[in-house]
């Protein structure tokens, strides 16, 4: 691609890079949260259910 | 209750609590954006949200859209019942959300969509006080059909949640700026921060207390034992972080200020939800009797359960990509 | 009709989504011309794309602020004017209004902040990812939508049971019989309505002889779009309208103005009709041309509005005329854009004053043809919210009339204003054109100290 030069082109690299180990990171740890919240639910209900 | 029901309940009470946080601050700036004197200020307190409103908002479409997907009749009775503080609170957004637009684009009119971009947040705070109160106070409703008249939804506490939600609104406006700012803004914003928090943790406990003695079955959950000892857990953490807020705010930390403001709502969420659990329309309707059919919460679930977790990834994206301090009004442009 | 709550929920809703619908249109077109501008910039290196794309993203910025703020008001107006249909249908249309939460808003809203203002933050090939994320998101944005509204249409896939509908087949709901021929419909007529508009913007500069190199590059574009997507569209719009004939017989017998079942039925030109009589005035008509097209037999037999009781009839006059305004700004744009792409291959578009006049009288042509589509489609169902299943008026919110009074008024006033205020700053970032700001900014800056390279022109200067 003719605009983005060699030096510009690995400075994006490695800043999309981290932009992207962020997303899978936050994405990983939203989905665990998410299965974790899914089973601790499933696991108080009987008390929330007494109330 | 199904479990399906239980975890669409979480859903809504995460999305809506996202919602407050996120639009929470933005709606902050807006109320504090008049009491900021200087254009420039002005400017860079526009400028720190902008990328982000639109994204912010968007979870109280997912709060409206979940809440008609899986209680549809809490959904009904709530917004037919709270049918004048939502419309205020619709076209208070609408003003919000294009004075964001249109104040950028004109020098001669910036201080006109400045006046429509605070009046706007500032009434937008209010209304989705006053029907929280509402919600919380309980829906008058006969025979399936609310019959609390048109000015049902302004009593004395409605009035005074609408009051408490937009200090705690300003609250976490004045943080995010004390985060994201530098400079005499910072310091206006540390200034503003300190005087809120105070009148802020009063209003809390006005409400806390108000709350928990307006119904019966509210003040049993509360005090009668063994639920004290686990309940009263909730305030005690609250007066902490609250105490860590002040000190952080005394000692100038900026980044602290703001999460700890958000702890503070988040456990005025949690203690709201324990006040009204298990019902969504307060008296009216338990999450049980409001349910959709099953296929709807289970069709629907799929579609957060897959997609959520996306969202949460790419908005905390969108927000690293805009980290750091906005220090000229223009950076974005 | 009396002005009870109904009608006046009714008429809030309409004016509401009316005013809507103009912003998405124009943003779903527009996001993919910037997409398609970004990615030719990003693989031929030519900056005349990248201006083309800071000019644009101005105009996409203001459109889509627009349709956000005016969106999250529908909503809540389900359930704010219609909780009695949100009780009924919320177990359907719920989970689809959930889907486009999730799957469209959140992904434009997520990403428009980088493509908006992330020029400077992220690196080229990210910022291409968040153009096209924007994009994507408002297609997906009508992918749901149009299935829920077109399930209203065509109904299946769910029970009534005790007058609550309850989903049996998922897959059924979503694709419902009508969707695929409303959603083609309806991003056609996107993609359609922003050619248009960038065609008369363009040919405005080229008339006025300013930004020529600028226009003449954006002309040839929504040119050649134009050509392509207008006879696609009426071919996908005849096919709509044989899908609505299957499923909605009245409402192509209002489109039609047709009272009386007939066989050989004319197309009507022109006529006036009178929902009391049942008939209509001063017809002028083709004949049997509406069975030809209809049913492609010339004595097909066209059921006439009449089959019906009163009570199930929609109304003719709104639905026949707002028909023949779509279809006649559907054959007018192919007119128009076989005609200029003609001059354009022979060199003489550029210099055609009288074309790139007309051009410019219907750079809003596509928003008018879309308005008018929607208002056949949603009155053309009346009486019923769920086709033949569930009625408007059971489905309207019991509130105090002079509460809606109320509400209408603000709506009507505060979308005014704001419109108002949309048009001119519109016309002032297009008068100012694409040369007053530099490489930069998507969004104006008149104190932009940032770019000492470009002096910005006030309003105040001009």
């Amino acid at each position: 691609m003719p605009i983005i030069k060699e030096r510009q082109k690995r400075v994006e690299q490695t800043a999309a890079k981290k932009n992207w180990l962020w997303f899978a990171g936050i994405y990983i740890a939203s989905l665990a949260i998410f299965i974790l919240a899914v089973y601790g639910l499933r696991w108080l209900m009987p008390q929330l259910l007494f109330w | 209750m199904t479990e399906i029901t239980l975890m669409w309940a979480a859903v809504i009470a995460l999305g809506v609590m996202i919602y407050v946080v996120l639009d929470g601050f933005d709606l902050g700036i807006g109320m504090l954006f008049l009491f900021q004197p200087r254009i420039r200020n002005r400017d860079v307190m526009m400028t720190s949200i902008a990328p982000m409103w639109d994204g912010n908002e968007t979870w109280m479409v997912l709060g409206g859209a979940g809440l008609l997907a899986a209680f549809p009749k809490a959904y009904a009775l709530l917004l037919s019942a709270l049918y004048v503080p939502i419309i205020l609170m619709l076209l208070a957004l609408v003003l919000r959300g294009v004075a964001f637009e249109f104040r950028f684009k004109t020098n001669r009119h910036r201080l006109a969509w400045g006046i429509v971009f605070s009046v706007g947040s500032t009434l937008a705070a209010f209304s989705q006080g006053a029907i929280l109160g509402s919600v919380v106070q309980g829906i008058n409703v006969v025979d399936g059909e609310y019959a609390g008249g048109t000015w049902g939804w302004l009593t004395p506490f409605s009035a005074f949640t609408g009051f408490a939600v937009m200090v705690g609104y300003v609250m976490l406006g004045a943080t995010w700026l004390v985060m994201k700012t530098v400079g005499d803004l910072q310091d206006w914003s540390y200034r503003v921060a300190k005087i809120i928090l105070p009148i802020w943790l009063l209003s809390i406990g006005v409400v806390s207390v108000w709350t928990a003695f307006s119904e019966p079955e509210i003040s049993a959950r509360w005090f009668d034992l063994p639920n004290f000892y686990y309940l009263s857990q909730v305030p005690l953490i609250t007066l902490i972080i609250a105490a860590a807020c002040w000190w952080n705010l005394y000692h100038s930390n900026q980044k602290a200020p703001f999460y700890l403001s958000i702890a503070l709502f988040v456990l005025s969420f949690i203690g709201l939800i324990i006040s009204i659990w298990p019902y969504i329309v307060p008296r009216v309707l338990t999450l049980d009797q409001a349910a959709a059919a099953h296929s709807s919460q289970v069709f629907s679930f799929i579609g957060i359960a897959i997609f959520l977790p996306f969202v949460i990834g790419y908005t905390a994206v969108s927000y690293r990509v805009f980290r750091g301090k906005v220090k000229d009004g223009n950076a974005y442009h | 009709m009396e002005l009870d709550a109904v009608l006046l929920s009714r008429l809030q809703f309409a004016f509401t989504v009316s005013f809507h619908i103009l912003f998405p249109t124009l943003s779903i077109g527009m996001a993919a011309f910037l997409a398609v501008l970004e990615g030719l910039w990003l693989k031929t290196g030519r900056q005349e794309f990248k201006h083309h794309y800071h000019f644009w993203a101005k105009i996409f910025a203001l459109s889509f602020g627009m349709g956000v703020v005016s969106g999250i008001v529908l909503s809540y107006e389900f359930g704010t004017n219609f909780s009695h249909f949100s009780e009924v249908a919320g177990n359907i249309i719920g989970p689809l209004m959930t889907y486009e939460v999730l799957t469209a808003f959140f992904l434009e809203a997520g990403f428009l902040g980088v493509m908006l203002f992330g020029w400077n933050k992220v690196g080229p090939r990210m910022h291409y990812f968040a153009t096209c994320m924007v994009a994507v998101g408002t297609m997906f944005s009508a992918f749901w939508i149009l299935s829920a509204n077109s399930w209203m249409h065509t109904p299946q896939g769910a029970e009534l049971i005790d007058g609550v509908f309850y989903p049996v087949d998922w897959f059924k709901i979503v694709f419902n019989p009508s969707f695929p021929y409303r959603l083609t419909h309806m991003l056609i007529a996107s993609m359609l309505t922003t050619a248009f508009f960038v065609a008369g913007v363009s040919a405005w500069y080229l008339f006025k002889k300013r930004e020529q190199g600028f226009a003449k590059r954006s002309l040839q574009m929504a040119v050649c779009t134009a050509a392509l997507l207008a006879p696609l569209q009426i071919w996908v719009g005849d096919l709509h309208g044989l899908n609505v004939l299957e499923h909605q017989p009245m409402k192509v017998a209002a489109m039609e103005g047709r009272w009386e079942t007939m066989k050989g039925a004319p197309l009507l030109l022109f006529a006036v009709p009178d929902q009391e009589q049942q008939k209509n005035h001063f017809e002028i008509g083709v004949p049997k041309l509406a069975s030809l097209i209809l049913k492609h037999d010339a004595d097909a037999e066209i059921l006439g509005l009449k089959e019906v009781a009163r009570e199930d009839q929609p109304r003719m006059s709104v639905v026949f005329w707002s028909f023949r305004v779509m279809v006649g700004i559907g054959m007018a744009m192919l007119g128009l854009a076989w005609l200029s792409l003609f001059l354009l291959r022979g060199g003489k578009l550029f210099s055609a004053n009288r074309l790139l006049a007309t051009l410019v009288l219907f750079t809003p042509a596509g928003f008018i043809a879309t308005l008018a589509g929607w208002f056949v489609v949603e009155v053309g169902r009346q009486p019923w919210l769920v086709n033949g299943l569930y009625r408007t008026v059971d489905g309207a919110s019991v509130l105090p009339a002079s509460n809606i009074i109320w509400s209408l008024t603000s709506f009507v006033a505060v979308y005014t204003a704001i419109f108002s205020a949309f048009l001119y700053y519109l016309l002032l970032v297009i008068r100012r054109g694409p040369e007053a700001h530099g490489d930069s900014d998507p969004v104006l800056t008149p104190q932009g100290p940032a770019h000492p390279a470009f002096m910005p022109v006030t309003e105040e200067e001009q």
